[in-house]
């Protein structure tokens, strides 16, 4: 019984610490600076909400050979 | 680009704006007017093209994001707000600031963070816009995926420690790989590694990832997280990735190393 107590403590113990590396591995907001814009994840969104908010759309557009992009997530 | 998009003058002068990225292979894969826009504005110059338009989505102006060969974030965001400054468009009052990361409904939100092998020590605050070697990372990448049943499956609850093959969570692990590869299509060719799944909870072990680039270039790392279930079931999960991306650098006489900080988080939450 006393070494179930033991090893439920043990892991308790290595859960936190793996939710503390979470927390430091997560970017916080002033390096997710990019995402105060206020995105639309899609062109037909952005025009629906543009129509709707009567607000300008700031629009880039990115070809690239090599692969499909994304400016919004990243894998650009 | 995502570096001049980051800096604080660009967010302040963007903030009446609905901002939005359109990316394709070719502009026959763009939204039929996006693809006409962007033909019209092609050059030599550089591949991202930057437009206002306005409410009822009509061109007011557009420029080029970058000038010259060096990819510069301070002068790509001076350029992005002396340009918006000059492009004449309706400005409505801004709504408050809020942050708005990629989401999902049912899935997970990956976090990429990459560190190049000439920056020092971590970044202060409000520095992510300015120029610096592996500058293209100057943004994290933020990517949702959705949960599907292989996921579940893999983290189900086990009665006792068992192992997971990382590739079982290839939708997920394969978001931790660097954007900006520029070779090859940027995607995951093999994914290896055996992780260890507790009653606990506990989740770890170490992952390899060999990209499609001829040069086979590879993240490695270590996955650690913890799984919740509810009724038996998977609930919701947290987990840190701490890895390295090497890149062969332009000679392709080594190659340089890049520190990887992942965080994968379940949605919602």
């Amino acid at each position: 019984m006393k070494t179930l107590v033991l090893l439920s403590i043990l892991a308790q113990d290595d859960a936190a610490r793996v939710l503390e590396k979470f927390r430091a591995a997560r970017p916080s907001d002033e390096a997710l600076a990019i995402y105060r814009h206020d995105w639309a994840p899609t062109w037909e969104e952005a025009k629906e909400r543009a129509s709707k908010e009567k607000r300008p759309i700031f629009l880039v557009t990115n070809t690239n050979i090599s692969g499909p992009t994304n400016l919004y997530t990243g894998h650009c | 680009m995502r570096g001049a998009l980051a800096h604080r003058d660009v967010i302040e002068a963007l903030r009446p704006f609905i901002v939005v990225a359109v990316t394709a292979r070719h502009e026959d894969d763009m939204p039929r007017e996006v693809g006409e826009l962007s033909r019209g504005a092609r050059n030599r110059t550089s591949n991202i093209h930057c437009f206002v338009l306005d409410a009822k989505a009509r061109p007011a102006g557009s420029f080029p994001a970058f000038r010259g060969s060096v990819v510069d974030h301070e002068r790509m965001a001076r350029g992005i707000c002396d340009e918006l400054g000059r492009i004449r468009v309706e400005l409505p009052k801004p709504p408050e600031p809020a942050m708005h990361l990629p989401d999902i409904k049912s899935g997970v939100r990956v976090y990429l963070s990459l560190r190049g092998p000439s920056s020092a020590g971590p970044r202060p605050p409000g520095d992510a816009g300015k120029a610096s070697e592996g500058n293209q990372y100057a943004a994290p990448v933020v990517e949702c995926v959705p949960i599907g049943e292989r996921e579940r499956k893999a983290l189900a609850k086990p009665e006792r420690a068992r192992d997971v093959d990382a590739a079982e969570l290839r939708a997920w692990l394969e978001q931790l790989t660097p954007p900006a590869i520029m070779e090859g299509m940027g995607g995951v060719k093999e994914i290896s590694g055996a992780l260890t799944l507790e009653p606990s909870g506990l989740l770890r072990g170490d992952v390899k990832l060999v990209l499609d680039d001829p040069n086979r270039s590879s993240c490695r790392g270590r996955l650690e997280g913890v799984v919740t279930w509810k009724d038996g079931a998977f609930a919701t999960v947290r987990a840190a990735f701490e890895g390295v991306f090497g890149k062969p650098d332009r000679m392709r006489r080594g190659t340089m190393d890049f520190t990887m900080k992942g965080a994968i988080e379940s949605r919602p939450e």
